[in-house]
């Protein structure tokens, strides 16, 4: 197929194009190719990881999985330690509080106040279960909560 | 696409049989190393482009089973693989844009006729000179160049015009 209408000198250099010298596949270039073939096709036939480069894979996915863990937990649990104790006051802070309400605290006490709050802040109300002895060996507990244990 | 190979020479690629592999070498390898080195501008970038495709038809395994026409994966797998190799190349290197047998007529005659030719193609636009390629050296028509190049076939017609216009201005000069 030729585009249609072609003059003549496209023609001609058409022409030529055609009857310019080009690159024969030699019989080296024959035998190179089926060689690597062979070898591609003898590496197709070994298990996964005798292939070459499936341990430079193998390696760089247990990189990759370890890179996407760390980076997802310092994403979620940064780094750091509070030390206002999350509440937006620092231990001294608050201890200057206690003291302008009770002039007479000893600072250590004050200090000792303050944390004994800040800890009270963290606890987390906790379910408290009856729990009793079944008919058998076996405990029974309660399906609902009778009471909590409030900090 | 026109022609299409033997379901089992197919079968013998995906079973991995050594002469189902010196078949495809020996039909179309002649035509893949014209487009190769067409494309990549050397000869010896040519013949290692060419010996890509053929490790990677080795490597497809069982994708091959999903090519509709054996033909036209090959072209497209050559031209891809001239493409990388010629980007690796020095732009030192693509000035040339030589291979032996152009070089042995020079010297014998019509010297600067096909000297000038191979500098011309060699200052193509990509996208012309791939269709070129395909079309003179690869023997393929423009439908086949266009499936290829995922373009319409007036296109690639229309790029072959404007080649062979270049050409002819460079021959001119």
């Amino acid at each position: 197929m030729k585009p249609p209408d072609l003059p003549a000198d496209l023609q001609e250099v058409d022409r030529r194009l055609l009857a310019r010298p080009r690159p024969k596949p030699s019989p080296a270039h024959r035998t190179r190719v089926l060689a690597a073939v062979r070898d591609a096709l003898a590496a197709r036939r070994l298990p996964w990881w005798r292939r070459p480069g499936a341990w430079q894979m193998a390696a760089a996915a247990a990189v990759l999985i370890l890179w996407v863990n760390v980076a997802v937990s310092t994403f979620e649990k940064p780094f750091e330690f509070p030390s206002d104790g999350g509440n937006g006051h620092s231990l001294r802070a608050s201890a200057e509080a206690i003291r302008t309400l009770v002039p007479q605290l000893a600072e250590q006490e004050a200090l000792r106040q303050a944390l004994l709050l800040r800890a009270g802040a963290a606890v987390r109300a906790l379910p408290r279960l009856r729990v009793e002895a079944g008919e058998g060996r076996g405990l029974v507990y309660p399906k609902e909560v009778s009471s909590w244990v409030l900090p | 696409m026109t022609e299409g190979p033997p379901d089992d020479l197919l079968d013998g690629l995906v079973a991995g049989q050594e002469c189902a592999f010196a078949a495809i070498y020996d039909r179309h390898g002649a035509a893949m190393l014209r487009v190769a080195a067409a494309i990549a501008g050397s000869r010896e970038e040519a013949e290692d482009a060419v010996q890509d495709v053929f490790v990677g038809l080795v490597r497809a395994g069982e994708r091959l089973r999903a090519v509709q026409n054996l033909r036209a994966y090959l072209f497209a797998s050559v031209r891809r693989a001239a493409l990388r190799r010629r980007r690796r190349r020095r732009p030192a290197a693509l000035a040339s844009h030589d291979v032996p047998e152009a070089r042995a007529s020079r010297e014998a005659g019509d010297a600067e006729t096909a000297a000038r030719l191979e500098r011309a193609l060699a200052l193509l636009p990509q996208e012309q000179r791939e269709v070129v390629a395909l079309h003179v050296d690869g023997g393929l028509t423009f439908g086949e160049c266009a499936e290829i190049l995922a373009i319409s076939p007036n296109t690639a017609a229309s790029r072959y015009r404007y080649a062979l216009g270049k050409l002819r201005d460079a021959l001119k000069e």
